[in-house]
């Protein structure tokens, strides 16, 4: 009993900051979606109803799925590389994707600028070799956002993929080869779904941070790659529209939730073996 | 019996509607090495919790040395505990650990240092003392746990399942060695454990426990050959039971399918019971032969040989399976085949009449 | 070709080297170009030169900026990792369903998207006059950095092994001295590891900064935004390196106590 009201005490203050500075917080903006400027779902209607903010919600939708497309594309081959590497370069090969995880968003993204501008390295370079006269527009558009968000989002899908695939037994897929199947049979058959769960989660995780991004489409993006955060961030910033931005955090909210509990479910009906 | 240096009186623990120890009544004697025997969930480790103090009682009392427990919180109780699997403070080393409870108790460091010397000598130890705990064996692990727990010559040394995770010989081995420490210490010693056999070995005296309750207390020798409860009879050694219905009841003796067998309570004529015999008090016989007040006869299922004795499982007539063990020596004269029948037969002294539950 | 060594060990090599030129090329021209002698971004550099150093401690606009944000991740780590560790300690002693109930209300700020939590603390903060504060970035920064600690402390928790505090209370320990004595040396490289981390999200944080911020009260990331927003001034690429290296120090630092305390590297 004593033991129980230490704990209590020891946990209140997290408890109470949280609670004041944060969830209060939180409810209060997302009531403001349904109860301004009168109680009604009228915000929704205007998000739902008008083409711009529809195009923002597919772009918002499409460039978290291709980035998810993607580092699961790369991830992949490299999360496999790195269990069967020698423990040292597997030491590395972690600490280079660790660096830059720990490494400011804003920094990367400014490194990205420099390579990938007009008169970006990258240009400069093609332009000196003679190899193209006019600079290509690798930046301010989707190639842009994609490479600076692969980039951001990968380890999300390498780590969890890392932690499967360490504990698959190589000798399953021996004893498929064994069984007659040739190695690319073998791979889809017995690795690939083995690797799944490892899979799910890490396309879950890349999918749902995509979804929220902000600093990353908002520096290397074009006019046309505007994501829902962005949206959220100019509604209050520049117009002060506290209602929409509100319904704009409501159905991000709900979108990131339900993809969540839908993967989640998915996961728990794979381990049952169903 | 002088004054138990340990009471327990009608203690009782519940979680809910579960009572995990109950009706627990021990007195323990200065010096003596009593053992809480039982299967998992028994209640053994809860009581020995309480005494510890990491449990409190739902109700009872506990006294040490006359004076109730139950305020002293843990720190200030001046019981000694060797932990299972040790719980050794993996960052310090095998003398800081053991000069811990002398740091608590502000012992000046220049005698700290002379009985942590003292600690170590006595568990064989003299020299590791710089080295941390994963450094060391599992069997030396349990000794450090062993002179942390007694340096401080604790009125009361607690040991829950302190051999478990050592392999056969090195817990043979050290059972000899808690022994030997325990007579030239004169600790008074509790100790869980589920290995009958270690509990043979160690104690004076064992509590047998069983669904939170002490089903009885007693030596070693009296747990073996005088079993009051077939559950007794049944987790301490090898035991047959033949069932019945009890006749022919006095004081002592009574029958059960006309044989008889020494009355472990009073029960009443007609009352379900079992008669339990141990397998090295049945003896066998290829043919008819008398001398016993108790005859069974019945056909060799299988022969075991186990060196130095041998097993016959015996099936009787009613389809009861018995088992007989004899020395090498008798089973050369017995001799049996698979398949032969036999004859078995046991004195009446032998034998213990126990209500079926 | 599928069944060769040599050709899956060479495709390996490619993939491996591919990983390091797309995670760290970026990284490593910023660092090279911040020693650049010319007057604007260009590679490869065509001098060495602290010039861009020299203005980003001589400008006082980024120096404020830069004060501004140790000011802000100085208490920040502190806070956060007192109560995120009390919090972690709190709940590992704790069986019933409100442990779980609290767990969640704790990392809530990590699972939900970051622009909501900017955006909701900054409606809110406006109403109690804790925008443009450093009371109000320092509480904004502690309820994102929080969980992180928390969750860092809880899994060295995990495998903690309870019955050392049992121990210790059997030897003669009072409570307090377990903690410390036992508890508290034990989990510290988790709790060091909470801490780094904190200072580092601290440090690197943006968007609830951008919301919180003004020009008075301006963190160093903040400073940032606005300048590659607008024209971009070199001086950048010297500060980006100085936020950089800050993180490497960090990550070398926790690797090392992971290293002695044997645990796994980790996020």
């Amino acid at each position: 009993m004593l033991l129980r009201n230490r704990a209590f005490w020891l946990v209140l203050p997290a408890v109470l900051l949280i609670g004041i500075c944060f969830l209060y917080p939180v409810t209060w903006l997302l009531q403001r979606s349904v109860s301004e400027p009168v109680w009604g779902f009228q915000n929704y209607q205007t998000i739902f109803g008008r083409s711009i903010y529809l195009g923002v919600l597919w772009n918002t939708i499409s460039i978290a799925g291709t980035t998810t497309t993607l580092c699961a594309l790369f991830g992949f081959p490299v999360a496999y590389s790195m269990v069967h590497s020698k423990p040292l370069l597997r030491r590395v090969l972690i600490f280079v994707v660790l660096i830059p995880f720990w490494t400011s968003i804003l920094v990367r993204s400014f490194a990205w600028l420099v390579i990938l501008q007009g008169g970006g390295i990258i240009n400069d370079l093609l332009i000196g070799i003679g190899l193209i006269v006019e600079p290509l527009e690798l930046v301010y558009n989707r190639f842009g956002v994609l490479l600076g968000m692969v980039q951001v989002l990968l380890p999300f899908m390498i780590f969890p993929l890392y932690s499967v695939m360490a504990r698959i037994d190589e000798s399953y897929f021996k004893a498929a080869m064994n069984l007659g199947a040739n190695p690319i049979r073998a791979f889809l058959r017995v690795y690939l779904p083995l690797c799944l769960p490892g899979l799910l989660t890490g396309a879950m995780l890349v999918f749902i941070i995509s979804l929220g991004y902000f600093i990353t489409p908002a520096l290397l993006g074009g006019r046309g790659d505007i994501m829902i955060a962005q949206l959220i961030f100019d509604r209050i910033d520049e117009f002060g529209d506290w209602p929409l931005a509100s319904a704009l955090a409501i159905v991000l909210l709900v979108g990131t939730g339900l993809l969540f509990v839908t993967v989640n479910v998915l996961l728990k009906l794979r381990g049952r073996g169903v | 019996m002088t004054d138990p240096i340990l009471k327990l009186e009608n203690v009782r623990k519940s979680y809910g509607a579960v009572d995990a120890a109950r009706d627990i009544n021990l007195d323990v004697a200065e010096g003596e090495f009593l053992t809480f025997l039982g299967p998992s969930g028994s209640g053994k480790t809860t009581t020995l919790m309480m005494v510890a103090g990491f449990t409190q009682p739902t109700d009872g009392k506990i006294a040490l040395e006359g004076k109730p427990l139950d305020p002293i919180p843990v720190w200030k109780r001046d019981i000694g505990m060797v932990f299972q699997h040790y719980a050794l403070f993996p960052h310090m080393s095998v003398a800081q650990n053991v000069a811990f409870p002398l740091e608590m108790r502000a012992v000046a460091k220049a005698d700290r240092r002379k009985r942590v010397d003292e600690a170590m000598d006595m568990v064989g130890l003299a020299g590791f003392g710089a080295r941390l705990p994963k450094e060391l064996s599992g069997g030396q692990q349990q000794r450090v746990a062993l002179a942390r727990a007694m340096v401080f010559k604790p009125r009361l040394l607690l040991m829950d399942e302190p051999l478990g995770a050592l392999d056969k010989k090195l817990r043979e081995h050290m059972q000899l060695e808690i022994m030997h420490l325990h007579k030239n210490m004169g600790t008074t010693v509790l100790y869980v454990t589920h290995d009958q056999e270690e509990a043979l070995v160690m104690s004076d005296r064992i509590a047998v426990f069983q669904n939170g309750r002490i089903e009885q207390i007693g030596s070693p020798l009296a747990l073996y050959e005088a079993p009051e409860t077939k559950f007794v009879a049944d987790f301490i050694g090898e035991t047959n039971f033949i069932a019945g219905r009890v006749e022919t009841a006095n004081n002592s003796t009574a029958r059960v399918r006309g044989m008889g067998g020494q009355l472990a309570g009073a029960l009443d004529n007609g009352t379900a019971a079992v008669l339990a015999i141990r397998p090295e008090r049945l003896h066998l016989h290829s043919a008819n032969t008398g001398g016993h007040d108790n005859i069974l006869t019945g056909t060799v299922k299988e022969l075991i040989y186990l060196g130095q004795s041998r097993k016959a499982i015996i099936t009787l007539e009613d389809g009861t399976e018995v088992v007989a063990l004899e020395h090498a020596a008798q089973a050369e004269i017995t001799a049996l085949e698979p398949g032969h029948s036999a004859t078995l037969s046991f004195r009446s002294k032998d034998a213990r009449i126990l209500a079926d539950v | 070709m599928l069944y060769s060594v040599r050709f899956w060990g060479g495709l390996r090599g490619v993939i491996n080297a591919m990983l390091v030129v797309y995670m760290l090329a970026p990284l490593a021209v910023i660092l090279i170009i911040s020693f650049s002698s010319a007057m604007f971004l260009t590679f490869p550099p065509p001098g060495f030169s602290l010039q861009y150093y020299e203005k980003m401690f001589s400008n006082p606009t980024w120096t404020r900026a830069i004060l501004t944000s140790v000011k802000i991740m100085v208490p920040t780590a502190i806070i956060a990792t007192v109560l995120g560790t009390a919090a972690a300690l709190a709940l590992s002693r704790m069986q019933s369903r409100w442990a779980l109930v609290i767990r969640g209300i704790l990392m809530a700020p990590l699972i939900i998207p970051v622009i909501i939590t900017a955006a909701a603390i900054f409606g809110v903060f406006r109403i109690w006059g804790l925008y443009g504060s450093l009371p109000g970035l320092i509480i904004a920064h502690v309820i994102l950095t929080l969980p992180f600690v928390m969750s860092t402390v809880s899994a060295n928790l995990m495998v903690f092994d309870n019955r050392l505090e049992d121990a210790a209370a059997n030897c003669g320990a009072p409570p307090f001295t377990a903690f410390r004595r036992i508890t508290l040396p034990l989990i510290a490289p988790s709790v060091l590891s909470g801490m780094l981390f904190a200072m580092v999200i601290s440090f690197d944080e943006l968007v609830v900064s951008l919301f919180l911020s003004t020009p008075t009260v301006r963190p160093v990331t903040v400073q940032m935004w606005s300048n590659i927003k607008g024209d971009t001034d070199p001086t950048i690429a010297a500060i980006a390196t100085v936020l950089f290296l800050f993180s490497l120090l960090a990550l070398l630092i926790d690797g090392l106590a992971r290293h002695k305390s044997g645990r796994a590297p980790g996020l």
